[in-house]
């Protein structure tokens, strides 16, 4: 049998991180009737990270995110810069609105 | 009974076109999905046939080619022959033909990587060897770096004939040269492993990269429209 070494390759965990809060502050933007609870929030983060991962398997977007993290590739760099802007402005705006909207 | 006003106001409010936020939220989403699974369906029905073959050699590297027992981590006394010396063929012999019952796989290191850094992604392998699996790997000395398997398919025409390709990803890590070595198993029992490896094909369109590159661009002007402070229109000095 060939043997196989396992290593943990950090950038991809932060590409499924990226990723995880993406999906979660798009779902969130939508959830706006009722003030969200920590078990909202949790309902939530799960289903971000299970969508994410469903994501990952068909279209590698955490390899992505791992190759513009570590420069490999000027593209894939603008890519993760979009992803990063994306969050920090829906994110803003969640907090700014008070949950109210991600994007104005 | 509902009447059939309530359900017209229903069915238009239900299609009616959505507000600048949906809009938004939803192309976000579409970029972020869309491009690398339009990479990868790409990648998937990318089939090359180039005309071009390079063969690829030897290298002097540190580890030796082996063959290993199986269910074990111990290496059957072999003999290596080197591509530069046997015509373009790496060879790995077995010393002692009994071994032949307990071999699990050989292993070819030292396969010069050089001619792939101009974006070649598709190898071939042509063996006499009767062996079930045959997987090429690159890899890197630096741990963190994951390491990329590519088990090749056979040939159904001629079984010698062993192909595979990268996909966008692995290539844009070839291509950066964060990988050091590269190295070919094979397996099933055989007294005598040989290969010829070509890399198949010549400089190929990064589309991989201009996708990615350019919806990161989209992200970025999304990101920005997201914010109160610009709309399509312009910059808002008032918050919208």
């Amino acid at each position: 049998m060939i043997e196989a070494i396992a290593t943990i390759d950090y950038y991809t965990l932060v590409g499924a991180g990226m990723a995880t809060v993406f999906f979660g502050l798009l779902a969130a933007s939508y959830l706006r009737k009722k003030p969200l609870s920590a078990w909202h929030w949790l309902t939530i983060g799960t289903v971000s990270g299970f969508i994410a991962s469903m994501v990952q398997s068909y279209t590698q977007l955490f390899d992505w995110v791992a190759l513009g993290l570590t420069g490999v590739s000027t593209a894939a760099t603008l890519f993760v810069a979009g992803m990063a802007g994306m969050i920090g402005v829906m994110a803003y705006n969640l907090l700014a609105t008070r949950g109210k909207t991600a994007v104005r | 009974m509902v009447s059939k006003t309530k359900i017209k106001n229903n069915v238009k409010r239900a299609f009616r076109l959505p507000n600048n936020a949906v809009v938004m939220s939803m192309m976000a989403v579409i970029l972020v999905c869309a491009a690398p699974a339009l990479v990868s369906i790409i990648d998937d029905s990318y089939a090359y046939e180039g005309s071009s073959e390079t063969q690829l050699l030897d290298v002097p590297y540190t580890s030796a080619s082996f063959v290993r027992i199986s269910g074990t981590q111990d290496r059957a006394d072999v003999s290596y022959i080197s591509p530069s010396e046997n015509d373009g063929i790496f060879a790995i012999a077995l010393n002692d033909p009994a071994d032949v019952e307990n071999v699990a796989y050989a292993r070819f290191y030292g396969i010069d990587m050089a001619p792939l850094m101009s974006g070649i992604g598709t190898f071939k392998i042509i063996t006499s060897s009767d062996v079930s699996l045959v997987n090429l790997s690159i890899s890197s000395y630096d741990e963190g770096i994951s390491k990329v398997s590519l088990p090749l398919t056979q040939s159904e025409v001629d079984p010698s004939v062993w192909t595979g390709s990268l996909n966008s990803v692995e290539l844009v890590k070839l291509m950066s040269g964060a990988y050091d070595y590269m190295f070919v198993d094979m397996t099933g029992p055989n007294e005598l492993y040989d290969m010829q490896i070509f890399a198949v094909g010549d400089y190929s369109i990064p589309y991989g990269e201009m996708i990615i590159g350019a919806t990161g661009v989209l992200l970025l002007i999304c990101a920005l429209l997201a914010t109160p402070w610009f709309s399509t229109s312009g910059l808002t000095i008032r918050r919208r």
